[in-house]
Parts: C-alpha cells; sequence; structure tokens
C-alpha cells in the first residue's frame, strides 16, 4: 500500500512539474509583451523605448528563458510565488482575496444543482417513458445549455429589475449569492438529473431491488431506502466534480454579476500577461486537482486491492 | 380637482426646468432633499485603480475629486486657474506657478509651494512624467506661493499638460497609494479592491462652488449590461459608458436620462505608411484619398451610434484647438470620387466586387482594440466595400496581443480612438503620429516632415493661441494633405442617470469630470 | 466492481439498435434535431434568402415576412446568417470532435494495449493536462494564432484529448484480459492484428456515445471562445460571434441575442438526446464504463458539464 501512495505521490509531483513547465512555454510563445502592458496600465499611453527597457529589467523579463523560469521554480518551491507585474500584489494575496468568494459560489452551485437535479433525475426514473420523464429531461437539457451570459441576464431581469427581490450585482451577502449560484448550477443540475435517472433506473433493475418488492415491501420505501443509497455514490462522485469544475471559476458569471473571483483573475492574468499570477493560478488549481485525485485513487486502492496491481501496469 | 390640476402641472414646470441635468443652479431648480440624504451610487466600468504602483488611487483615470492639479481643465478644453492663479513662462525652460492661497489639505496641512515641489518629486520619482521633461528637482520653491518648474528640455505647452491629473497635488507625508489626502471638493473614505471607493464631502472646501453631494460611492461593474440593469433596479444612480446602441431604449424608460458627454476623444483610423510588404499598398496617397472618402462618418454617428456622436474633422477633439479649430478642413464623403481615384490608379472591380490590379486585390488588414465594439467595425467595413476596397478586419483579443501587432507592422489601418486628457492642443498629433517620439507605431505612421516641422512649432510656441493655430495647421496636414489619418467621429461617451440626480453636467474628458454641482432631488 | 466485461460486450445487431433507437420518443427528437442542424450546417449557405453579409438600413427589425427571423443590428438577415454560421459553428465543433476522437482512440489504444513506459507516459501527460484549468489552457493555446475558428478549434483540441484517452485506455486494458484476446495471442497474431481486428471494434461502440454526447459540450466551447472574441474574423456569421455582436441588444431587442442563442442550445439539445438514444439502444447497462466510482471519475473528467468553458 505505502509502496502504491509514494509512487502515486511521485506521479502528482512529476504532473505538477509538468504543468508549470507547459504554462511557462505557453507564456514565452504568446505574442505580446508584458512589460508594455503593465507600462500602458500605469501611463494610459504607449511607453517609450527606453521606459520599456527599464520595465523589463524590472520585471526580469530580459534574462533568459531557462534562467527566468528556474528563479520562478526555486521561489515556489520556498513558497514564494513573486508579485503579479499588473497588479502590484504578491500573487499568494491576489489569489487569497479570491478564492474564499470563488469557494462559495461553487459551493452554493454544487449544492442548488444537486437540490435542482436529484429530485429530477428520480422523477423522471420512476416515471420513465412518461411526458414527466422526457419534459424534465429535455427541459433539464435545455435550460443547461442556454449561454450562461443570457441565463444570467435573464434571471436578473426578472429578480432583481422587475421583482427587486435580489440586487443586481455584487457580492458579500446571501441575497447576492442567490442568481450567479443558479445560473451557474443549471450545467451541473442537469448531469446530475441525467446521471440520477439512468443510474436510479438501473438500480431499480438489479436482483436484489426486484427480490424486495417481490417480498411485498411497500413501493415507495423499496425506491427510497434500496434504490436511492445505491444510486447516491455515483451521483455524489459527480457532483463532487462538478464542484471541482466550478472551482475553476465561471469566467462569464463573474463578469455579469461584479462577483470578483479566481475564473475571472485567471483570464485577467492571461490577457495582461501576468505570468507569475498565471503560473500561480494554474499551479494551484493544478494541485486541488491533482491532490483530490490522489485522495480518492488511495482510498480506492485501500478498498479494493485489485486496483493497486492494476496500478502497476499504469 | 382644479388643486391636483395645478400640482401637476407644478411637477410638470419642476421636471421641465431641472429635468435636464446640464442646467446651472442659478436658473429655477428642483427641490434638494435634505442633506443626509445627498448621497450618489456611481456605476463604473471597472474598477481601473488596481495598477503596479497604485499610487493614482481615486485620482486617475476615474477621478473621484480627491484632488486637484495646479491648472484645471475647463468644458472648452482650456487650460483654468485651479490651484495655481497665474502662471508665466519666464525663460530658461522656466514656468512660473503663484500659488492660491488659504487652501488647505484634508488633514489640515497648509497647501503652498512646498507641497507642489513635494507632488512633482513623487511623480518624477514614479516616472510618471508624461512627456513634459519634468526631471529631479525641476520644482523650485520661490517662497511660499511661488513655484518655478524647470523642465530638462524646452517644452512650452507644460502649463496646459500639466493640467492632467497626474500632477495631482498630495500632502507630505501620506501615502496616496493607501489614502490620498488631497485639496479637493471631496475627501478620501474607503476603497476595497473590485467593489467599490467611497468618498466623502470636504466641509473645508476652498472653492466658491461648494459640493452638495454628502457621499458619492463608486461601484466598478464591468459588463456593459449589468450596469444598466443595476441603474434600473435603482441600486445606482448614474453610470458611465453607456453603449450608444441603448441610449434610445434608456431614454423612453421613465425615471432615467440620458447625458452624452461633448467630444473629449475622436475616433479616427491611423494608417500605415511605412509598412513593408504586403503592406504596401497606402503608400499610394490616391489610395489614401479614395479610401478616405468613401467612409461616411455621419452614418455612423446617426445610424450606428444614434445620433450620439458628432463628425470630427481631425484627431483631436476641436475645442483644444480653440478658434483654430476652423483651420482643420471638414470632408464630405465621396463614393462616386474615391472609385473614380480607385479606376485611375488602375484598380478595377473584379467580379466579387472587390477591385484589383495585376493580380492583386485592393485587400487591406484592419486591426482594433479588443474592447472595441465589434457591430461598429463591421459597419465601416460594409462601407469601404462599396468602394471596392476589402477591410478584413482582425480584432486583437487582448490589449497585448493588440500592442504586438501595432508593433509588428503587418497591418494597413488600425481603428482607434485617443482621449485628449490635458489643454495641450498638439497632445495626440505629437503622441501617435510625431517622429520624435520614436516608437514602433510613429515610425509606421508618420506622414513627413511638414507635420513634423508643424508639431515642433507647436510644441515651442510661446502662447497658447500659437500652439493652437500650429497644432491644428498639423493636424490639417496630417489629416487633409497627406491623407495619413482619416477622422471620423467623436468617441460616444454616454451617461446615464435617474431623474432624481441633478446638476450632472458631462465633462468632455472623462478624468476631469466634476461631481460638485451634482446633488440629489425629490423626484422618483 | 469493475465490469468491463459487460461494458464491452459487442453490440447487437445494427438493425435492433436502430429499432430500438426509433422507439425511443427522446432519442427520435435527437435524431430529428441533429439531422436538421446537418442539413443547416451542408446545405445553409444555399438555402439562405437573403445575403448573411448585406448591410441595409432595415436595423432591429422584429420576424416579418421579408425577414423571418428578423434583423441584426446591422440590417443583416437572420435567418441567412444562421443558415450560413450552421457551418461555421457546427462544423468547428464537428471536425474538433473528429480529431479528438482520432487522437484520443489511437493513443488510448496504444497506451492500453502495449503498457509499460507508453502508458506511463502518455498518463502522465494527460494528467498535466487535465490538471490545467480547461478555460486558461484553451484560452492560451489559441491565443497563440491569429484569431480564426481553426485556432478555437486547435484550443479546444488540446484540452479535450486527454480525457477521451484516458477512456479508451481504460477500455482497451479491461479488454486485454478478456479470452478472445488470449486466444488471438496465443495463435501468434501481430500486436497490430489483435488492436485492429479484436480491441478496436469492442471500443467504438461506448467512443460513439460518448462523441455524440461531448458534440454538446464542444459546440457550447466552440461558441463561447468566440464569444469572447477569439473565432472568426467579423463579419463571418458565427452563431458565438452573433451572440457577442448582438449583447448589447439584450434589452431593446432581445431577439437578436435569443436567435443565436437558442439555435446553440437547441443543437446542443439534439446531440446530448441522440446520445443519451443510442447509448440506451446499444446496452442499457452501458455506461460508458462508468459503473464504478473510480470508472466514473473517468469517463466524467471527459469535460462533462465544465460550465467554465460554455461561456
Amino acid at each position: 500500500m505505502t509502496r502504491y501512495a509514494a509512487r502515486r505521490l511521485i506521479s502528482v509531483v512529476l504532473a505538477l512539474l509538468g504543468v508549470t513547465v507547459l504554462t511557462f512555454a505557453l507564456g514565452v510563445l504568446a505574442p505580446g509583451d508584458p512589460a508594455e502592458v503593465v507600462l500602458s496600465r500605469s501611463l494610459g499611453q504607449p511607453p517609450t523605448d527606453e521606459q520599456l527597457a527599464a520595465m523589463r529589467h524590472e520585471l526580469g523579463t530580459d534574462r533568459p528563458l531557462p534562467v527566468q523560469y528556474l528563479h520562478w521554480l526555486a521561489g515556489a518551491v520556498r513558497g514564494d510565488f513573486g508579485d503579479s507585474w499588473v497588479r502590484g500584489v504578491r500573487v499568494q494575496d491576489a489569489m487569497v482575496e479570491r478564492i474564499p468568494r470563488t469557494v462559495i459560489l461553487a459551493l452554493s452551485a454544487a449544492g442548488l444543482s444537486l437540490l435542482m437535479g436529484i429530485p429530477v433525475g428520480v422523477v423522471a426514473a420512476t416515471r420513465r417513458d412518461s411526458i414527466v420523464d422526457h419534459v424534465s429531461r429535455a427541459g433539464a437539457l435545455f435550460g443547461a445549455s442556454l449561454p450562461s451570459f443570457f441565463t444570467a441576464y435573464l434571471l436578473i431581469y426578472l429578480f432583481a429589475v422587475k421583482f427587486r427581490a435580489v440586487p443586481v450585482f455584487g457580492f458579500g451577502s446571501a441575497a447576492h449569492l442567490v442568481l450567479p449560484a443558479v445560473t451557474l448550477a443549471l450545467g451541473p443540475a442537469a448531469v446530475l438529473a441525467r446521471f440520477t435517472r439512468s443510474t436510479v433506473l438501473e438500480v431499480l433493475g438489479e436482483d436484489y431491488v426486484r427480490t424486495a418488492a417481490a417480498k411485498g415491501v411497500r413501493g415507495s420505501a423499496v425506491l427510497f431506502r434500496h434504490a436511492l443509497r445505491n444510486a447516491l455514490i455515483p451521483v455524489v462522485t459527480i457532483a463532487g466534480l462538478s464542484v471541482g469544475h466550478l472551482l475553476g471559476g465561471s469566467l462569464i458569471v463573474e463578469r455579469v454579476f461584479a462577483w470578483p473571483g479566481m475564473g475571472d483573475l485567471a483570464v485577467s492574468a492571461i490577457q495582461d500577461r501576468d505570468y507569475p499570477l498565471v503560473q500561480g493560478f494554474v499551479l494551484f488549481a493544478a494541485t486541488v486537482y491533482l491532490v483530490v485525485n490522489l485522495v480518492v485513487d488511495l482510498s480506492y486502492a485501500y478498498l479494493d486491492p485489485r486496483v493497486r496491481l492494476e496500478g502497476r501496469q499504469g | 380637482m382644479r388643486v391636483r390640476v395645478a400640482a401637476v402641472a407644478l411637477v410638470l414646470l419642476a421636471a421641465a426646468c431641472g429635468g435636464n441635468g446640464s442646467e446651472s443652479p442659478s436658473q429655477a431648480e428642483p427641490t434638494p432633499l435634505p442633506d443626509d440624504q445627498q448621497t450618489l451610487t456611481v456605476a463604473t466600468p471597472g474598477d481601473v485603480f488596481i495598477t503596479r504602483d497604485r499610487i493614482f488611487l481615486g485620482i486617475w483615470p476615474d477621478n473621484a475629486n480627491i484632488c486637484e492639479t495646479l491648472v484645471g481643465l475647463g468644458y472648452d478644453f482650456q487650460p483654468t486657474p485651479l490651484l495655481a492663479t497665474r502662471w508665466t513662462y519666464t525663460g530658461n525652460n522656466t514656468f512660473r506657478f503663484e500659488l492660491r492661497r488659504d487652501v488647505r489639505f484634508h488633514n489640515g496641512a497648509p497647501f503652498n509651494a512646498e507641497a507642489v515641489r513635494h507632488s512633482v518629486e513623487r511623480v518624477v520619482e514614479k516616472r510618471q512624467t508624461l512627456n513634459t521633461f519634468v526631471g529631479a528637482g525641476s520644482a523650485k520653491v520661490v517662497d511660499e506661493f511661488t513655484v518655478d518648474i524647470t523642465t530638462t528640455q524646452t517644452n512650452l505647452r507644460l502649463a496646459e499638460q500639466i493640467s492632467h491629473p497626474f500632477f495631482s497635488i498630495v500632502a507630505a507625508g501620506t501615502d496616496p497609494a493607501e489614502r490620498p489626502v488631497c485639496t479637493g471638493p471631496f475627501q478620501f473614505g474607503s476603497y476595497s479592491p473590485n467593489d467599490r471607493l467611497v468618498v466623502n464631502r470636504n466641509d473645508a472646501y476652498w472653492g466658491s462652488e461648494k459640493p452638495r453631494l454628502r457621499q458619492i460611492t463608486f461601484r466598478f461593474i464591468s459588463d456593459q449590461n449589468t450596469r444598466r440593469l443595476a441603474l434600473e433596479s435603482g441600486e445606482v444612480d448614474l453610470m458611465w459608458f453607456l453603449a450608444p446602441q441603448q441610449s434610445a431604449d434608456v431614454r423612453g424608460r421613465p425615471g432615467l436620462e440620458v447625458a452624452p458627454a461633448p467630444p473629449g476623444a475622436v475616433v479616427d483610423i491611423s494608417l500605415n505608411l511605412h509598412g513593408a510588404a504586403p503592406h504596401t499598398l497606402l503608400q499610394d496617397i490616391d489610395v489614401r484619398r479614395a479610401l478616405g472618402m468613401s467612409f461616411d462618418a455621419r452614418a455612423l454617428a446617426e445610424q450606428q451610434w444614434q445620433g450620439n456622436a458628432q463628425v470630427v474633422a481631425g484627431v483631436s477633439p476641436p475645442a483644444v484647438l480653440g478658434p483654430a479649430a476652423s483651420l482643420v478642413g471638414s470632408r464630405t464623403p465621396n463614393l462616386a470620387e474615391a472609385e473614380r481615384l480607385l479606376e485611375a490608379r488602375g484598380w478595377r472591380k473584379g467580379s466579387d466586387g472587390i477591385r484589383e490590379k495585376e493580380g492583386r486585390k485592393l485587400s487591406l488588414v484592419g486591426v482594433s482594440q479588443f474592447d472595441f465594439e465589434p457591430e461598429s467595425l463591421q459597419f465601416l467595413q460594409a462601407q469601404v466595400r462599396r468602394a471596392g476596397i476589402d477591410l478584413r478586419l482582425e480584432r486583437a483579443p487582448d490589449a497585448a496581443a493588440y500592442s504586438a501587432k501595432i508593433n509588428s507592422g503587418a497591418w494597413d489601418v488600425d481603428v482607434n480612438y485617443f482621449n485628449q486628457n490635458d489643454a495641450n492642443p498638439v497632445r495626440i498629433p505629437a503622441q501617435f503620429w510625431y517622429s520624435k517620439v520614436a516608437n514602433a507605431r510613429t515610425r509606421l505612421t508618420n506622414p513627413g516632415p511638414k507635420f513634423d516641422g508643424l508639431v515642433d512649432e507647436a510644441l515651442s510656441a510661446p502662447d497658447l493661441t500659437t500652439a493652437q493655430r500650429k497644432a491644428a495647421e498639423a493636424i490639417n496636414v496630417l489629416v487633409n494633405e497627406e491623407w495619413a489619418a482619416i477622422a471620423l467621429t467623436n468617441f460616444p461617451q454616454i451617461y446615464a442617470h435617474r431623474t432624481n440626480v441633478a446638476g450632472f453636467r458631462p465633462h468632455p474628458s472623462v478624468n476631469h469630470q466634476p461631481w460638485t454641482g451634482v446633488f440629489r432631488t425629490g423626484r422618483p | 466492481m469493475t465490469d468491463w466485461n459487460r461494458a464491452a460486450i459487442p453490440a447487437a445487431s445494427s438493425a435492433g439498435i436502430a429499432r430500438k433507437l426509433l422507439h425511443d420518443p427522446a432519442a427520435r427528437v435527437g435524431l430529428a434535431l441533429v439531422t436538421l442542424f446537418v442539413v443547416m450546417a451542408v446545405f445553409g449557405p444555399s438555402l439562405a434568402p437573403q445575403d448573411p453579409l448585406e448591410v441595409t438600413p432595415d436595423r432591429l427589425q422584429p420576424p416579418s415576412f421579408r425577414h423571418p427571423l428578423g434583423t441584426d443590428g446591422l440590417g443583416r438577415d437572420l435567418l441567412s446568417r444562421l443558415l450560413t454560421g450552421a457551418r461555421l459553428s457546427l462544423g468547428t465543433a464537428l471536425l474538433a470532435s473528429l480529431l479528438v476522437t482520432l487522437i484520443g482512440v489511437l493513443l488510448g489504444t496504444l497506451a492500453g494495449f502495449y503498457g509499460g513506459f507508453v502508458d506511463r507516459l502518455l498518463m502522465r501527460t494527460v494528467d498535466v493536462v487535465l490538471a490545467v484549468p480547461g478555460l486558461a489552457l484553451a484560452l492560451a493555446v489559441t491565443g497563440l494564432f491569429q484569431p480564426s475558428l481553426t485556432a478555437v478549434m486547435l484550443g479546444l483540441v488540446t484540452i479535450w484529448w486527454a480525457g477521451y484517452a484516458r477512456v479508451v485506455r481504460g477500455l482497451v486494458l479491461a479488454m486485454r484480459e478478456r479470452p478472445f484476446v488470449e486466444a488471438a495471442r496465443a495463435s501468434g497474431a501481430s500486436g497490430g492484428r489483435i488492436m485492429l481486428r479484436h480491441v478496436l471494434p469492442n471500443v467504438v461502440s461506448p467512443v460513439v456515445v460518448l462523441a455524440t454526447l461531448e458534440m454538446g459540450q464542444l459546440i457550447l466551447a466552440v461558441s463561447g471562445l468566440t464569444f469572447l472574441g477569439l473565432g472568426a474574423p467579423p463579419p463571418t456569421p458565427e452563431w458565438g460571434a452573433m451572440l457577442n455582436d448582438g449583447r448589447i441588444y439584450f434589452l431593446s431587442d432581445p431577439h437578436v441575442v435569443f436567435i443565436p442563442g437558442l439555435a446553440i442550445s437547441l443543437a446542443v439539445l439534439g446531440f446530448n438526446l441522440l446520445g443519451d438514444g443510442i447509448r440506451d439502444a446499444l446496452d442499457p447497462r452501458l455506461q460508458v464504463a462508468i459503473r464504478t466510482p473510480r470508472g466514473l471519475r473517468r469517463a466524467a473528467s471527459v469535460r462533462l458539464g465544465d460550465s467554465a468553458d460554455r461561456g
């Protein structure tokens, strides 16, 4: 077991290293000069050649590429991710400011998606092939495939402007959370509805459920006690994955609702060619993803010995 | 019944008198709300204060009226006395400023020559001197209320340039990045990044027009539609940058008003005159003429932008040129002439409507900033297509890609707009076309020695009137003789606010917007 | 319990599948929608009643006889733009889907079949690609090139192939242990031959289901990226670009935004319903190898429901 764990840990570290190299390479290849972005932002006008040279030196972009990468890596290993070039604050500070907001939004959206998706899936499964089934599936899918800014504007217009039930924009209170969370929850809710439906259907067809039904246990009791419990395991996994995706932040929702989160930070950093910030963000997101995978893998390996053997081949 | 009619009539009369935000307070004005309700919430297009140095918090580019400069910028783009009462050029690259007396900073410290010296040193230290040639030690205290500023090179436009908010006078011993302490009608309250900036009334303000609002909250909302929705829901009272295509719709809503600003930036088309192959088509002046004549700026202003813009003759807002603005000749579109010119140069229309000559299509690469509204670009594209010119638009996805594109020279036409942020009449031509401001762009766009000579004269003119004249002549050469740039309209800068916001007068320069005359009334 | 055996049962006869498909009303709707959009993509430009690029003074007209779907902010006929743009939006997504499937199947099969170093190398790369946030990576890759639909497609392929490769590898791994593969090996067949004749055909059905289901996500991702300003230069009537152009009219003339949005949503809906239908028809218990939590993780990590990419 420990050998397996050690192997997986090493592969995580290697993957992270690969991620940093990939990010650095993409940054190098991207068109545009970070020094020019920084200066144009501060000055409000195009910089002179001397100002550019001075800023390149200040940012360190005039050094050879391997030196830049290794210097950054050495700092990262120590926990020092440098300063954001455009924002002038430490990379950690720029991210720490936004992470809680994104986490709150992601968790709320995930929770809402569970509340919205699972009942729909269950209802569709129990009334399989009926009108309710088809309409609910199609409706869920349709709602989830509308462009998110469209859903956002629609919800704002209805609930914030017309009904004045919630604020239009901003962050900081539960009321501000409602509309963005609902907008983000629609996609995962539809996925959850589909999975719940198929898993419940499957479980309902299992022998032990049919046995229970044959033994005369009441219909709804059969469903709720046996089927749902088993169906929930894969469904919860999907929900967990959705949280992972949501934690990456949704750019459009963040911008439309003026909810400054990680999605907006990441895209702004890329557009600003703010490489320390981009590296910091990507490293953070990749670490979260890989560590979560690692923990899950290890717990399954603990539970199912065959996995460890299979893992040796991979 | 009669009482009710009279009441309605009174309300209508009050609405008619005070409804237009650009009225001066001396006329019959609507009843202001009591003081504790004199607050205003403004939606701005995003938090612009997050920069590397953060030294312009509340100062620039969004001016929260916390700080002031020595020289102010009037609504007519002319320099006005603000913290300085007089200024004269005394020779030897030196300007002498006589300062206003009895002015105090928000922390009670006196405003004097030493404060000016300190502020100028700070700007120099942060390298934000903006082509003024102000250097370390440039500012010298002559006496308590007199300052000399000596530039490192001859710069006779210093007084006009110093109206830029970069040269705000801040109190010594304070850190503007944390908490700006200045002399303005409002003082710094609080700042929450990506959320809001709050300023409070300065009751000890020196000016004759006292601030009427007790507090202004600037909320940062980057999405234009959301800003508008926030205005409609009442969460904000005033918003910046309404899309011109939405102005008619907003005007039609009860309780809302639209306030377009006077021309402050000009949408123009810069041409690449010195490109390498294949971007050499515009080196033929007749092709440039034809291109210029096939744009219909009036249609852009009236159809596409719903009348929220006006045709402008040159690349600077006419007001900054003063009486010399008429020296910039205006043009009317002439599609027939454009086509005649192209035919004469051997460009024949192909089967797809695009002209060709010796097997080469008349295809121009057009670039623009990523936030330039895409539909208007397509409007312009369709216009020149009528003359048989194929304008291929390459919108850059972000600012960095745009700069890289411009610097690479791989373009023919750049659709852009430039802000006039101070009273210097030759600011825009000097920054974007003048060869002595050497950068990748000017190397490609410079229209030649006659233009350069006129810019030289404008920069070294001893008085503003001559400078304006020379600037206008330079722009005339740029636009009408060399056809190096094509001016279209002013950039439509539109504010929208609730009807109970009175006294708001949009300033043509966004970063000089005053908030002193604004107040809230009892109207819904 | 891993049940790859059941997951990879060779499908019943195609006639049987087709019949099952047509019996399912949801799948019928999906098939109808997909057919409609495919026809639009293929014949669209010739069906367009007017020139999609022609700027007219009839701006922002609501639907009328002359303009069945109305006009946009430049007076262009929305129906014509929609028909012409179908080829671009759907074509890009389809091309991306094909590339992703090809690369994923190829690499996944090689890794799963040969194992060892090849497998480890591939899995490391897949880990790296999946660990980087999708939108960030797609933006970065697309930004390397001149804005065009090709650049968008390349960006999406870069992030999408990894999930497919992982799923296919899993399928192939399971199949390696199966009796008929052992038998083929014992009889001396070469690796390549075994892969081609025995392994690949069994991989096809789950992959087809996956590709159909993912098509919807790809369409959303394409319009998401073009909406952000990448993608075909104006005035191309690509649906995501139409959404972006029309954004300012959302409150005054919503049909300009609603029509391309609806088109996108219906196309996505169609592919999703069709994919569900095919999966149910092939084997109701076939969940693209997702019956275990571990398998779920693998399959679901193929960018399922990634709201960040959808724009």
